[in-house]
């Protein structure tokens, strides 16, 4: 029991094992299903009820193309950072193959989009994780990188398309690639936060007892928080004025995240959660995307075939999932809309049960809580923030999304990190599994 | 054996491989953290600590201990190994520290001094598990175990 799996780089081959053995079993119920469904052996007489089809080259690369990523970003990365987090890998790619399970049984004509969406992530996820250069070229050029993400962002007021031909405006496309600036802006929010809340923390929060780095008056230190102010305004603008709730929830909550990390103090929490109810209160009156979403949420029953259609449909996929489910490919979940982007949550309630629900719950808790032992361990203010920041960023979303399908909180569009179709969405996703990676194996400073 | 039976041994072999893997990863997390909580602990007992006895300063309540580093610094700045926010501290006023398992505790140039068992001191003097260390007003005793 002592000696068993010790080293970091044993463990994570052990549970990428695992996870290999966990997504390979899926894809074999999938390709499963359709008989089960008819009952008999005969492929003529087996319905295909979702449109896939056992000859489907697509559909078999799928996992073949999962492995090939899990492996080698395994191998390349034990090479290059030997101290790195052993558990974020095997995490994050558990759940990438089950998302991929659950994208081919529900929208098979997304299947293979999103497997190639897989293999740019993979590579995204090494160029940050294995660049030679430490992370303080994020740091330095903050400003920058923060402008960059804005401007991508306002693009969409102008040349801004919908890739289901309806709905908002929110990705930029071209040669039938689509993405969605506002995904890209919350990670570069998040390093602009960490980067300027770790070279102004001192004179923003001054603490009691030090000598004062700035006025202690809070309104004499308005300057510091000028800056900060203004960038998160700007974004939260953008998201805003696309009427995209859900991202402007995550940039606030994130914001107030990381401003309770950089100064300890719950007030901001508190005054920042008094400001999101009464910009409820206030959209409940003037907008009307919101006062559907708060009525969607207070009382689904009084609109179900309208405006909470979604939502009723989804809280009847749960009910239908029981605590086992209805086992892959055998339950009917396309009966949501949509239930391969923000309603997966629902998909796999039905199909994977309160069984299947609690094990992807239990692993984003898991992925959260390395997150910040990972910022626990960093060196220096700008890593701990950023190690924190994006953690936090990644459970924000999760809890988002998964709270407004099962109604403990508006429904707000976000993707479920990691198992929701959505390329930009995957690619940033596992960018910030690559910079925690790259901030895991730091050793600190070295010596000259 | 029928499709539905065979894909309910499948369902069965996915929720086996799912749970074992969700096991292994928190029993490996649980490891973790036990193991670095055991060093923590190994590490600070090693040292030892200074308690407070009984003090005028309402901020430092009699029995508070300061765990103890090999150089721990003593005075009113924050970032003092043993922080005594008292008027009678000066900011750096004085150091403890270990060489070769012993104890030695030395002034810094503080405005009211330090005493060890009630004698001021001018030089570093060794200090030994028991004694009480007077910095200002503050009374601290050093306990190892």
């Amino acid at each position: 029991m002592r000696a068993w799996l010790l080293s970091g780089a044993a463990r994570e081959r052990f549970l990428l094992g695992l996870a290999g053995g966990f997504v390979l079993l899926a894809a074999a119920a999938l390709a499963l299903a359709p008989f089960a469904r008819a009952d008999v052996w005969d492929p003529a007489v087996a319905a295909w009820p979702w449109g896939l089809a056992l000859t489907d080259l697509g559909f078999w690369a799928y996992p073949v193309l999962w492995l090939l990523c899990a492996t080698g970003t395994q191998r390349l990365v034990a090479r290059r950072l030997p101290n790195h987090d052993p558990y974020l890998l095997p995490i994050v790619f558990a759940l990438t193959g089950w998302g991929l399970a659950l994208i081919w049984r529900l929208a098979p004509g997304f299947g293979l989009r999103q497997t190639a969406w897989l293999v740019i992530a993979t590579g995204a996820l090494l160029a940050v994780a294995l660049l030679p250069r430490d992370l303080r070229w994020l740091r330095r050029f903050r400003y920058t990188w923060l402008a960059a993400g804005l401007l991508l962002a306002a693009l969409t007021f102008f040349i801004g398309v919908n890739p289901q031909g309806f709905g908002p405006d929110l990705w930029l496309g071209a040669f039938g690639v689509f993405l969605q600036p506002t995904e890209v802006l919350k990670l570069l929010l998040v390093i602009f936060l960490a980067a300027y809340l770790a070279d102004r923390r001192e004179q923003l929060f001054p603490r009691a007892g030090a000598a004062p780095a700035a006025p202690l008056n809070p309104f004499q230190r308005l300057p510091y928080f000028l800056p900060l102010l203004t960038v998160w305004g700007f974004s939260m603008l953008i998201v805003l004025a696309q009427r995209d709730l859900g991202m402007g929830t995550l940039y606030f909550a994130a914001f107030l995240v990381m401003l309770y990390l950089a100064s300890g103090q719950a007030a901001y929490v508190a005054a920042g959660g008094v400001l999101l109810a009464l910009s409820g209160v206030v959209g409940y009156t003037l907008f009307d995307v919101v006062r559907i979403r708060v009525d969607a949420w207070l009382n689904p029953w009084a609109d179900a075939s309208g405006g909470s259609f979604q939502i009723v449909q989804s809280l009847l996929a749960f009910a239908a999932g029981g605590l086992f489910g209805r086992g892959p490919g055998l339950g009917a979940p396309s009966l949501v809309p949509v239930a391969h982007s923000d309603f997966i949550f629902a998909a796999l309630a039905e199909e994977w049960g309160l069984a299947g629900t609690l094990a992807a719950l239990g692993l984003l808790a898991a992925l959260v809580f390395r997150g910040l032992h990972i910022a626990l361990r960093a060196h220096g203010a700008f890593h701990q923030l950023l190690a924190a920041g994006l953690a936090a960023l990644l459970g924000l979303q999760a809890l988002l999304i998964a709270g407004g399908v099962i109604r403990v909180v508006p429904l707000t569009g976000v993707t479920l990190p990691f198992l929701s179709y959505g390329g930009s969405s995957l690619v940033v996703s596992f960018v910030i599994v690559g910079l925690l990676l790259k901030l895991s194996a730091d050793d600190g400073p070295r010596p000259l | 054996m029928s499709p539905i039976s065979t894909l309910l041994v499948l369902r069965l072999a996915l929720a086996l491989v799912l749970y074992l893997f969700l096991a292994a990863l928190f029993f490996l997390l649980w490891r973790d953290l036990r193991g670095a909580a055991r060093a923590g602990q190994a590490r600070a007992q090693r040292l030892g600590r200074l308690v407070v006895l009984d003090s005028s300063v309402p901020a430092l309540p009699a029995g508070a201990s300061f765990a103890l580093l090999p150089v721990s610094s003593l005075g009113r700045a924050p970032t003092n190994t043993a922080y005594l926010p008292d008027d009678t501290c000066s900011l750096e006023h004085a150091l403890l520290h270990q060489r070769d398992g012993q104890w030695w505790l030395e002034d810094l140039d503080s405005r009211n001094g330090t005493r060890l068992n009630d004698n001021a001191i001018t030089q570093a003097t060794p200090v030994l598990p028991g004694d009480v260390i007077g910095v200002g007003r503050v009374k601290l005793k050093l306990e190892l175990d």
